[in-house]
C-alpha cells in the first residue's frame, strides 16, 4: 500500500470518527440533566424566563434538527458561540489550546529524555542494583495519584525551594521564559508517573527480546552485548513502546485536566471541565473534536513509524 | 541469582498483599470505632494511642475509615480491571487477528471512546445508572476497554505472522483455537504488565472520580475519597492524607511486585 | 523482609513529614517578618496601588442587565451604579439620583438626577440614559422578575427629573432601582461595559481575570483610593491557600473556617455575615414530609448548634425561618430556638405520625458546595439517633437546578438561599403557586398575609406582616432552617477599609493601602 493511499484512507476514517464522536457528545448532552439556560438563570429562574431563553437559543427544536444544524455550521468552520462567555468558541479555545500543547510537549520531552535511557540502563543488567533501584522507583511513583503528586511538587519546588510561585501563571505573550519556567513543574508532575510506565514497559519489552532465539544465536556467534542490544534488541523492543508512548500522549492530554486544576493553568482541560458543568455545549463539542483529531493524528504517526520499523508489517 | 531475586520480590509482594487483605477482611468484621461516628471534641486530632491514625475534620477515626475505605477501593479496582481486561482482550484479539472492515469499525469506535472526555462519560453513566457505591465499577470498566484492546491488538498483529501460528494454520486449527490457545498465551508478559498498570490506574481513577464527586458518596469512605477530602487539611492535619496515601501505595506496590515475579 | 517494609514506611513518613512541616516552618518565617508592620494603631489611607481580589465564580456576563450570578453582581458593583445603591446597613442611598420621593399611595416614584455624574466615556448622564437603562432592564428581565410588570411607564419630567408610575401600590420597588445605568442606546455592554461607578472597566479574560482602573471623574471626592483592581477568577478552591500565601491574591472572601485558621498569621481575617438562609429543604409533597409532625420531628432531631460547631468551628448564627439576621429590620429573632434539639421528643412525634421505626430518605446536595456536603454528613449522623436513615446523593449544580429546583423531583436538599434587598423577594417563593416554590409549601394563611404585606404602605404594619410570615413558616416547619454561616474574608495586612454589606458586593472603593 503506498503512503498516499494510506493517508487518504486515514483521512476518511478520521471523518468517520469525528462524526461518531460528535454524535456521542451530542447525545450525551441529551442524557445528562440540566442545560445552559438553567445554569445562567440559577435560582432566580421562573418557568416563563426559562421558556423564553430556550426559545431564543433554539433549544426547543427537534433533537436531530439541532444536531444537523450544528454539523452544517461546523462543516463551514463555525463552531458557534459559548453560552457561558458569549464569545466565539474558536476564539475561546485558541490560546488555551497552545497552552495545553506546550504542557504536553514539556511533559513528553521529560518522558522521552528520562525514560528511554533509564529503561535501557535498567535492562542492561537485569536484577543488577541499578535495575532494582529503577524498578523500585517506578513502582513507587506509579502508585501516587496525579493530583497528589501535583501538590507534593508544588510544596517542594514552590514553597520549600522557591523555584516558582505557585498560582502565578504567565501567558506566553507576557513573558515566554517565565511561562516555560512555570510550566516545567506541572510538566514534571504529569511526566513522573508516565516515565515510570514507559520505563517499565520498555524494560519488559527489552527483556523479552533478549530471551528470543535470534539473540541467543547472535550471542553464540560471539557478538558483543552492546552490539546485540543496539543492532537487534532495541529496534524490536521499541515497536510496542512507540504505540505505548502514543497512548501516553493521549493520556497526558486527558490527564492535563487535573494538573491544570492543581497548578491553576488556564488550559484546554480546565475549559473542558468548566464547560461541561456549565452545560456549554458548543465549547465541549469543539474541544472533544479537537482532542479526537489530535489522537487520530498520533495513531496515524504511529502506524507510519510501525511500517518503517517493522518490515513484516510492510509486507502485509 | 535471577531465581533468588524473583523470590524476594515475590515474597515481598505476597507479604504486602497479605497484609492489605488481612486489613481489608478485618475491616469487614471489626473496626476500632464506627467509621462514620463523629465527635466535635476530637476534630483533627493527631495520631494517639486511642486513635492510631488520628481523626479527620469530623472527629472520625481514620484507622477505621482506612479499613473500610481500602475494602471499597480494592473491590472497585479489581472489578474494573476484570471488566476492562476481559472485554478489551477479546476485542483486541478479534480485531488484531482478522483485521479488515471489522477491525476498522471497532478501532474507530475505540478511538472515539479513548478520546471522549472521561468526565462527560462518567456523567452520562451516572445519569443512566445513577450514583451508587458500585456503579463506578461499570463506568471505569468501560473506560478501561480501549487501552487493553489496543495493546492486545498490536500484539496480535505482530504474533500472527510468526511461524508457530502459520504452522497451526497449516495443521488446520480453527481460528478460535489459534487466537486463544496459540497466540494469547504469548501475549502474557505484555498482558501481565498492562494488568498491573491497569490495577494501579483503576485505583487512581477511583480517586479522580471521587475528586469529581461521582464515585462513592459521603459519609462512606474509599481511599480516593479520603485523599480528596483530606486535601484542604494538608497543612493542618497531614496525617489525614498520609495514611490513606500509604495504603494506596502499598496496595499498588504489592500487586506490582507480585506481577513482576510471575 | 518485614524490616524492609517497615523501613520503607518510615522513609515515607519522614519524607511526608519533611514536606509538610517544612512548609509550615516557612510560613512562620514570613509571619515574623510581617509582625512588626501589623500593629494595632490605625494608619492613614494612602492613595494608589493595585489589589488582586480572588473571586470563586467566573462572570456570567459583563452586561449589568443580563448578569444573573451573585458572583458577577458582586464584581460589577464597582463599575455600575443605579439611581440608588445599598450601603453597609442595607439602606438604599441615592447614587446616580441625588434624591427621590415615593407618593403617599405608593404608585409614583420621582427621582432627581445628581448634577456631576459622568459615564466612563466622559459623557454626562442624562435623563435619556436613565430611561433607556430602566426600560432595557425591564424588557430583558420582566419574565424573571414579575414585579417589574407592575411598572406602567418611566417618563421624563424635565432634564433632571424622571417619574416611574405603577399599576398597583408597591413601596418595595425601590429595591430594584439599583439597576446599573448605561449610556443611551449603548449596545456593547457585553464586551466593553460603560457605567458610572468608582472604577472603569479595563479588560476581561474569561476564566482568568476582570480588571478595572480608578474612575478619576467619580462624583464623590477622594473615592476610590486604589488605582487598579484585578478580580482574579479562582475556580479551584484547593489552590486558594497557595494563591494567598504566595502573595498572588490580596483579598479573598468565602473562606472555610479551616482555611481561615491556616491564614490567620499572614492575613487579617475579617468576619461578617454570609446573609444566606442555609436549610435542609424538604419537598412538602413527598411522603413522609407531607406530614407536619414529621418535619417538626426532624427539627427536634437535628442539633443545629452541633452542625455549626462541626462544619464551621461555631462561626455563624442559628436561624429558625427563611430570613437572615443581617436584614435586622425584618428578621424575627424569636424563631431561632423555636425547636430545641431533643431526640426523645423527635421520636415521640415520629411515632405519633405513624413512623415509630423511623424512615429512610435521600438528601440531594450540589457537589460544588463542600459546605453543604459537610452539613449533610453531620445531619445523616445525627438523624441515626432518632432512627431515621438518610443517604447523601451528590449532584452537579446543573443537575441540581434541573432535577431539584425546576422539576422538584427530590425528597430533601441542602442549599443556601441568598440575600435580596426587598423582604418580599426573600419570602415570595413560599406562596402556593410561586414558580420558585421548590419546596411545594402550600398554606392559604401564608398567601393571605403575604398579599397584605406587599400591599400595605405603612412601614410598621409591613414589618409586622413579614414577621408573621416567618412565624408561619417556622410553625409549619416548611423546611429545616439551619444557619446563616459566617463570611470569612482574608485581607492583606497592608490593606484597610474592607466593608461588609448585607447583600453580595465586593466594594473596592473603600479599600486602601495603609500609609
Amino acid at each position: 500500500m503506498n503512503t498516499i493511499k494510506l493517508i487518504i484512507k486515514k483521512i476518511a476514517s478520521l471523518f468517520a470518527t469525528l462524526i461518531i464522536v460528535s454524535l456521542i457528545t451530542f447525545l450525551a448532552f441529551q442524557v445528562i440533566p440540566g442545560d445552559s439556560v438553567l445554569i445562567s438563570l440559577g435560582t432566580n429562574a421562573t418557568e416563563e424566563a426559562i421558556e423564553q431563553r430556550r426559545e431564543e437559543l433554539g433549544l426547543n427544536e427537534n433533537v436531530f434538527v439541532r444536531y444537523f444544524k450544528w454539523l452544517g455550521n461546523a462543516a463551514k468552520g463555525d463552531f458557534g458561540t459559548s453560552s457561558q462567555y458569549h464569545i466565539k468558541v474558536s476564539e475561546l479555545i485558541g490560546e488555551r489550546l497552545s497552552i495545553t500543547i506546550w504542557l504536553t510537549i514539556i511533559s513528553v520531552v521529560f518522558v522521552l529524555l528520562i525514560s528511554i535511557p533509564l529503561g535501557i540502563l535498567a535492562s542492561n543488567r537485569v536484577d543488577g542494583w541499578i535495575d532494582r533501584i529503577v524498578v523500585f522507583l517506578t513502582q513507587i511513583t506509579m502508585a501516587i495519584p496525579p493530583f497528589f503528586l501535583g501538590i507534593i511538587i508544588t510544596l517542594i519546588f514552590g514553597f520549600i525551594l522557591r523555584l516558582f510561585t505557585p498560582g502565578r501563571f504567565y501567558y506566553p505573550a507576557e513573558s515566554f521564559n517565565k511561562f516555560i519556567s512555570f510550566m516545567v513543574f506541572p510538566g514534571l508532575a504529569i511526566a513522573i508517573p508516565k516515565i515510570a510506565m514507559v520505563v517499565k514497559f520498555l524494560r519488559s519489552s527489552i527483556i523479552r527480546q533478549l530471551d528470543t532465539d535470534y539473540v541467543r544465536t547472535a550471542k553464540s556467534k560471539g557478538h558483543t552485548r552492546a552490539g546485540i542490544m543496539y543492532n537487534h534488541v532495541l529496534k524490536n523492543a521499541l515497536i510496542p513502546v512507540i504505540t505505548f508512548i502514543a497512548m501516553v500522549i493521549a493520556d497526558i492530554l486527558a490527564n492535563s485536566i487535573i494538573i491544570e486544576e492543581v497548578f491553576g493553568i488556564p488550559g484546554l482541560g480546565r475549559l473542558l471541565v468548566m464547560s461541561i458543568s456549565n452545560r456549554d455545549y458548543a465549547v465541549v463539542q469543539a474541544i472533544v473534536l479537537l482532542i479526537v483529531i489530535i489522537i487520530v493524528f498520533l495513531n496515524f504517526v504511529v502506524d507510519i513509524l510501525y511500517q518503517y520499523l517493522d518490515p513484516k508489517v510492510r509486507i502485509k | 541469582m535471577r531465581r533468588r531475586k524473583k523470590n524476594i520480590s515475590f515474597y515481598l509482594g505476597l507479604i504486602i498483599i497479605s497484609l492489605v487483605i488481612i486489613f481489608v477482611v478485618m475491616g469487614i468484621f471489626w473496626t476500632p470505632y464506627d467509621p462514620n461516628g463523629m465527635s466535635a471534641a476530637l476534630k483533627n486530632s493527631p495520631p494517639s494511642l486511642a486513635h492510631l491514625f488520628g481523626t479527620d475534620n469530623f472527629g472520625r477515626d481514620i484507622l477505621s475509615r482506612v479499613m473500610v475505605g481500602a475494602k471499597t477501593t480494592f473491590l472497585v479496582a479489581f472489578f474494573t480491571v476484570l471488566i476492562g481486561a476481559s472485554i478489551g482482550t477479546i476485542i483486541g484479539a478479534l480485531t488484531g487477528y482478522y483485521g479488515g472492515l471489522f477491525d476498522e469499525v471497532l478501532m474507530r469506535l475505540n478511538d472515539g471512546l479513548a478520546s471522549f472526555p472521561s468526565i462527560l462519560l462518567a456523567l452520562v453513566f451516572v445519569s443512566i445508572i445513577g450514583t451508587g457505591k458500585y456503579n463506578i465499577i461499570l463506568a471505569l470498566g468501560v473506560l478501561f476497554i480501549p487501552s487493553y484492546a489496543r495493546i492486545i491488538r498490536s500484539e496480535f498483529i505482530t504474533l500472527k505472522e510468526k511461524d508457530f501460528v502459520k504452522n497451526a494454520e497449516l495443521m488446520g486449527a480453527n481460528d478460535f483455537r489459534i487466537m486463544f490457545v496459540h497466540i494469547l498465551p504469548n501475549t502474557k508478559p505484555i498482558f501481565i504488565s498492562s494488568v498491573s498498570i491497569g490495577f494501579n490506574n483503576a485505583v487512581l481513577a477511583e480517586s479522580s472520580l471521587s475528586y469529581l464527586n461521582l464515585g462513592v458518596q459521603p459519609p462512606d469512605a474509599s481511599l480516593g475519597r479520603m485523599l480528596s477530602e483530606a486535601q484542604p487539611y494538608l497543612f493542618t492535619a497531614p496525617w489525614y492524607v498520609i495514611f490513606p496515601g500509604i495504603m494506596i501505595i502499598l496496595m499498588i506496590l504489592g500487586f506490582s511486585l507480585l506481577n513482576d515475579s510471575v | 523482609m518485614k524490616t524492609k517494609v517497615k523501613l520503607l514506611l518510615m522513609v515515607f513518613v519522614v519524607i511526608f513529614s519533611v514536606v509538610l512541616y517544612g512548609c509550615s516552618g516557612d510560613k512562620n518565617n514570613v509571619d515574623n517578618e510581617q509582625t512588626p508592620a501589623a500593629d494595632e494603631t490605625p494608619r492613614t489611607p494612602r492613595y494608589g496601588g493595585s489589589v488582586v481580589v480572588g473571586t470563586l465564580q467566573d462572570l456570567d456576563s459583563l452586561d449589568p442587565h443580563k448578569a444573573v450570578a451573585a458572583g458577577t453582581k458582586e464584581v460589577l458593583f464597582n463599575v455600575f451604579e443605579g439611581l440608588v445603591k445599598p450601603d453597609e446597613s442595607g439602606e438604599l442611598i441615592p447614587a446616580v439620583a441625588s434624591d427621590y420621593t415615593i407618593s403617599e399611595d405608593g404608585k409614583v416614584y420621582t427621582f432627581t438626577l445628581r448634577d456631576n455624574v459622568v459615564f466612563h466615556n466622559g459623557e454626562k448622564v442624562t435623563v435619556a440614559d436613565v430611561i433607556y437603562s430602566l426600560n432595557r432592564y425591564i424588557s430583558l428581565n420582566k419574565q424573571m422578575e414579575p414585579v417589574l410588570s407592575n411598572i406602567i411607564e418611566v417618563k421624563e419630567i424635565d432634564d433632571k427629573t424622571i417619574e416611574i408610575s405603577l399599576n398597583e401600590t408597591d413601596t418595595e420597588l425601590i429595591g430594584f432601582l439599583t439597576i446599573g445605568i448605561i449610556p443611551n442606546e449603548y449596545d456593547e455592554s457585553a464586551t466593553k461595559p460603560i457605567g458610572t461607578g468608582p472604577f472603569k472597566f479595563l479588560s476581561y479574560t474569561p476564566m482568568e481575570s476582570f480588571k478595572v482602573v480608578r474612575n478619576e471623574d467619580y462624583y464623590l471626592e477622594n473615592t476610590p483610593y486604589l488605582d487598579e483592581v484585578i478580580f482574579k477568577v479562582i475556580t479551584n478552591t484547593d489552590s486558594v491557600i497557595m494563591d494567598l500565601l504566595s502573595g498572588s491574591v490580596d483579598i479573598l472572601a468565602y473562606l472555610t473556617s479551616n482555611q481561615a485558621k491556616q491564614l490567620e498569621n499572614d492575613f487579617n481575617i475579617e468576619e461578617g455575615n454570609m446573609n444566606l438562609v442555609q436549610g435542609l429543604f424538604l419537598n412538602n409533597e413527598v411522603e413522609p414530609f407531607n406530614k407536619k409532625e414529621v418535619r417538626q420531628a426532624l427539627y427536634h432531631g437535628i442539633d443545629r448548634q452541633g452542625i455549626l460547631d462541626m462544619v464551621a468551628d461555631g462561626k455563624g448564627e442559628i436561624i429558625g425561618s427563611n430570613m437572615f439576621p443581617g436584614f435586622a429590620k425584618y428578621y424575627n429573632k424569636d424563631l431561632a430556638n423555636l425547636y430545641e434539639y431533643n431526640p426523645e421528643k423527635a421520636k415521640t412525634l415520629l411515632s405519633d405520625a405513624g413512623y415509630p421505626n423511623g424512615f429512610t430518605f435521600t438528601i440531594t446536595v450540589p457537589s460544588n458546595y463542600p459546605y453543604h456536603v459537610d452539613t449533610a454528613q453531620v445531619i445523616v449522623e445525627q438523624l441515626k439517633q432518632i432512627g431515621v436513615d438518610a443517604t447523601i446523593k451528590q449532584v452537579e449544580w446543573a443537575t441540581w437546578l434541573s432535577d431539584v429546583y425546576s422539576a422538584r423531583n427530590y425528597e430533601s436538599t441542602i442549599i443556601g438561599l441568598d440575600a435580596k434587598l426587598a423582604p418580599r423577594d426573600v419570602l415570595e417563593r413560599y406562596q402556593s403557586d410561586a414558580s420558585g416554590n421548590f419546596v411545594n409549601y402550600s398554606s392559604q394563611e401564608f398567601d393571605e398575609v403575604f398579599e397584605k404585606a406587599t400591599r400595605t404602605t405603612d412601614d410598621s404594619e409591613k414589618v409586622a406582616y413579614y414577621m408573621e410570615l416567618q412565624e408561619l413558616l417556622a410553625n409549619d416547619a416548611a423546611s429545616i432552617y439551619l444557619q446563616d454561616p459566617s463570611l470569612l474574608v482574608a485581607v492583606n495586612k497592608e490593606l484597610g477599609g474592607y466593608t461588609f454589606y448585607p447583600v453580595y458586593v465586593q466594594d473596592m472603593s473603600k479599600v486602601y493601602y495603609k500609609e
